[in-house]
């Protein structure tokens, strides 16, 4: 199985902390991947949508929507399909993780987000 | 060997710094044609109007980055605090402040912080902190930040800008 470059990627940054926001985005450029963003949970439904990134980092604690209702409608939508996403969130609790797994998220990441270990999580994803 | 050879990045360091020098200037270019209810007209899309913008950018450059900047600088890997800039954008009345003195606060905080960061030894650039909610920085990538913020409000008045001269036009 060949694993892709990462500059053949793209990634959607759906978080509504400005410094976060861009953080991730300045942290993964540097690993080579394009970024889009989204500040709430129906921008980042409306920019999957029409960009269809190959993998999606969705905050939970968005305003509009929250991260769990967009992950539900992303999941629920066939040109997604397959589309990874990954929970970043604050809430590390055991209940949280089983609420996570069940709106249709492949895996999750606490914040303060470690770059080095969302970067193998990204690129066990994309395999 | 040259100062180029000595450290690669010192010509991007400085090119972060020509651009956030240049973004008070680029405010004033946005803002000087717009009348004082333009200034203060709300977003159709929810966001801040033109005025809430620029205080909006000045407490983030006072009470974020100024603070974040000295700290770095001045302690050992500090706890850098968040800016929530909605939450403070909710407790004040930026429309009912003046362009001017806002504008004029904003250029002087971030002059007095690039002529800081310009003046720094370069092992000082690497220097860390923990931002909060984000993890550890450096001031490079603080600096970084402080660009893409920029960027993003820049980008915000220019579409504010030209959608109020329109409707000027139409009126």
């Amino acid at each position: 199985m060949v694993e892709k470059d990462s500059r053949d990627q793209t990634i959607l940054v759906v978080e509504d902390s400005d410094d976060t926001r861009y953080f991730m985005r300045l942290a993964l450029e540097d690993l080579g991947y394009l970024i889009i963003e989204a500040e709430n949970g129906a921008q980042a439904v409306a920019i999957a949508e029409s960009e269809r990134p190959d993998i999606i980092l969705m905050d939970l604690s968005l305003p509009v929507m929250d991260g769990l209702a967009a992950t539900e409608l992303i999941r629920a939508s066939k040109f997604l399909d397959g589309v990874p996403i990954i929970a970043v969130t604050a809430h590390q609790e055991s209940d949280f993780r089983a609420e996570a797994k069940a709106a249709g998220f492949d895996a999750y990441v606490t914040k303060p987000v470690d770059i080095d270990f969302l970067s193998e999580l990204i690129q066990g994803l994309l395999i | 060997m040259t100062d180029e050879a000595r450290n690669p990045n010192d010509g991007e360091f400085a090119a972060l710094l020509d651009f956030l020098n240049d973004t008070p200037k680029q405010l004033a270019n946005l803002t000087c044609a717009l009348t004082d209810s333009e200034l203060r007209l709300p977003n159709s899309s929810g966001e801040f109007s033109v005025l809430e913008n620029i205080c909006h950018l000045r407490d983030l450059e006072l009470q974020g980055y100024t603070a974040r900047i000295r700290q770095m600088l001045a302690e050992t890997e500090p706890t850098l605090a968040d800016f929530d800039g909605a939450r403070v954008a909710a407790e004040s009345n930026y429309n009912n402040e003046q362009l001017d003195v806002a504008l004029g606060a904003f250029q002087r905080a971030r002059r007095e912080n690039v002529a800081r960061l310009q003046s720094l030894p370069e092992e000082n650039i690497e220097r860390t902190g923990a931002l909060e909610g984000v993890g550890r920085i450096t001031l490079r990538r603080l600096v970084e930040m402080m660009r893409e913020h920029d960027e993003g409000h820049l980008d915000e008045l220019r579409v504010l800008s030209q959608r109020l001269k329109l409707r000027g036009e139409t009126e």
